[in-house]
């Protein structure tokens, strides 16, 4: 398996959606104690689901790409389908992990139920 | 280079000069020409290979360290994401990490040169070695715990007494009584914990005899999360004193993970830049500007091995650069740190290993944890 699967690599060099949103209808950081890894996303809601979403990423490249992924996956879920991934989810999504990135997939799908429970009680990123 | 430091350090200077010059020059003209994000600063610098050529390596527009750490870290590279292979990185204690990507070629190269000096400095060909620091099968990126494990490929046997954060000093001096009189014994960790090691000694009423040959390498920086300092001289009479072992084979080690310099003591306490480095000392105020030697500045350190990215760094650290003999035989640059810079964090892999002990410790005490039994980190926490 290549270091990086594409999906990464194009993430990485070509971040989408990055910053964060004002006045976001929810949010949530989650940070690795370990790794340093770390993401923030910020999202708007419309109708229900999320219409639009911003992430700020630090930590290794396959941090950095899985978080640029994920913020454009988000769009169109609502907090039930941001409740029901799973790290083989999140790693399916990215082109697949090397076994040293696998703590990335944690860490998304960390910030996503954050982000369900954010939009489900407002408490999410507390 | 590398396979003969021996040799380049102990080059007439003008000679060593002119040979580490070509060596960042020639990276100089391949970022300018590789990295569009650095052109663009020389450019704003009115900077270009040319320039470099007939001014020298002061010209050089720096990169400042910070920069490692900012989210848009792609643009530092000078190679594809599918050529980096190591990822290496340090964590202060702002918390976020900052990250240094080398491709194969300047993983092989940097990895070749801490063995050629580790060789020159140390002449380590086996023994046992006590490491007081994470082992890379827990942190696996993290750039300290990568430096001191290099030493395992030159030991015969090694052994971590740090488990998930948690310092078993008991563990340690058990290692060092255990391989008494079997080998050679060597200790290897930042300052705080080899100097814990040490209270742990003293609080124990007890002193090692690890004998000659035997060696304290530290490595990680003298100030402490809590903004203590550890004074130096004082470590090394107390190291000597309850570990059995010559001042002489104490020696400290400096080197930031952005930056492919690892600046090894001698037996005389100094630190030799290797001569595939430039570090120029620059102003506080003004790092344009270089300072003479014995002045104090802020340390910049450009590389003659890295592919990757344009590794000429101003890093935030504060010392002093001398160029000329040692009493050792080697000439080249020498650095001495004084300080961090002033608003810079109290940052590098060890400060936060500190933070994490400290965590660590009081979540066991909390929950009672059972003596000997190393305690399981708290679960990563969502904020």
């Amino acid at each position: 398996m290549a270091r990086f699967s594409d999906e990464i690599v194009e993430h990485f060099t070509h971040p989408k959606n990055v910053g964060e949103l004002p006045e976001p209808d929810a949010d949530a950081s989650v940070v690795d104690p370990v790794c340093g890894g770390q993401v923030h996303l910020t999202v708007r809601m419309g109708d229900g689901r999320i219409c639009e979403a911003r992430f700020v990423a630090y930590g290794c490249a396959a941090a950095l790409g899985t978080a640029s992924i994920v913020a454009e996956w988000v769009v169109g879920m609502g907090p039930e389908d941001l409740a029901s991934l799973d790290e083989a989810a999140v790693t399916q999504r990215v082109g697949g992990l090397a076994p040293g990135q696998s703590h990335c997939a944690r860490l998304a799908m960390e910030v996503l139920h954050a982000l369900a429970d954010d939009l489900r009680t407002g408490k999410g990123s507390e | 280079m590398i396979c003969a430091l021996d040799s380049a350090s102990r080059l007439p200077d003008a000679d060593r000069r002119e040979a580490t010059a070509r060596l960042v020059m020639r990276l100089f003209a391949y970022h300018y020409e590789c990295n569009s994000f650095y052109r663009r600063r020389c450019e704003d610098a009115g900077v270009d290979p040319r320039t470099v050529m007939s001014r020298g390596l002061a010209a050089i527009p720096l990169l400042p360290v910070g920069l490692f750490k900012q989210s848009n870290a792609h643009l530092l590279l000078s190679r594809p994401l599918e050529e980096v292979e190591l990822e290496i990185r340090s964590t202060g204690t702002g918390g976020v990490p900052s990250v240094a990507r080398r491709d194969t070629k300047t993983t092989t190269a940097v990895a070749l040169a801490l063995m050629a000096q580790y060789r020159e400095f140390f002449s380590i060909s086996g023994g046992a070695g006590l490491f007081l620091c994470p082992s890379p099968a827990e942190n696996p990126e993290m750039g300290l715990a990568k430096v001191f494990n290099l030493f395992c490929g030159l030991l015969d046997r090694s052994h971590y007494a740090l488990h998930g954060y948690s310092v078993r000093e008991d563990e340690a001096v058990e290692f060092l009584v255990h391989e008494q009189g079997s080998t050679v014994r060597h200790v290897f960790g930042p300052p705080f914990l080899v100097n814990r090691l040490l209270d742990y000694l003293v609080k124990s009423g007890s002193e090692l005899k690890l004998g000659e040959g035997s060696l304290v390498v530290t490595l990680g920086g003298w100030k402490r999360y809590t903004g203590a300092t550890i004074d130096e001289r004082r470590f090394r009479e107390k190291a000597a004193r309850r570990l059995g072992i010559e001042q002489a084979n104490i020696r400290d080690m400096y080197g930031l993970i952005e930056s492919d310099m690892l600046a090894i003591e001698c037996e005389h306490h100094h630190k030799h830049v290797p001569p595939w480095c430039h570090v120029s000392v620059r102003d506080i105020f003004d790092p344009s500007r270089e300072v003479p030697d014995g002045t104090r500045g802020v340390i910049a350190v450009s590389s003659g091995l890295n592919t990757s990215y344009p590794a000429f760094i101003l890093t935030e650290d504060v010392g002093v650069r001398r160029e000329g003999g040692c009493e050792c035989g080697r000439r080249g640059q020498m650095i001495s740190f004084s300080r961090r810079l002033k608003g810079a964090e109290v940052g590098c892999c060890a400060v936060n290993i500190e933070r994490e002990i400290d965590t660590v410790s009081a979540w066991a005490r909390d929950v009672a944890i059972e003596p000997g039994s190393p305690p399981r980190r708290p679960a990563s926490p969502a904020r």
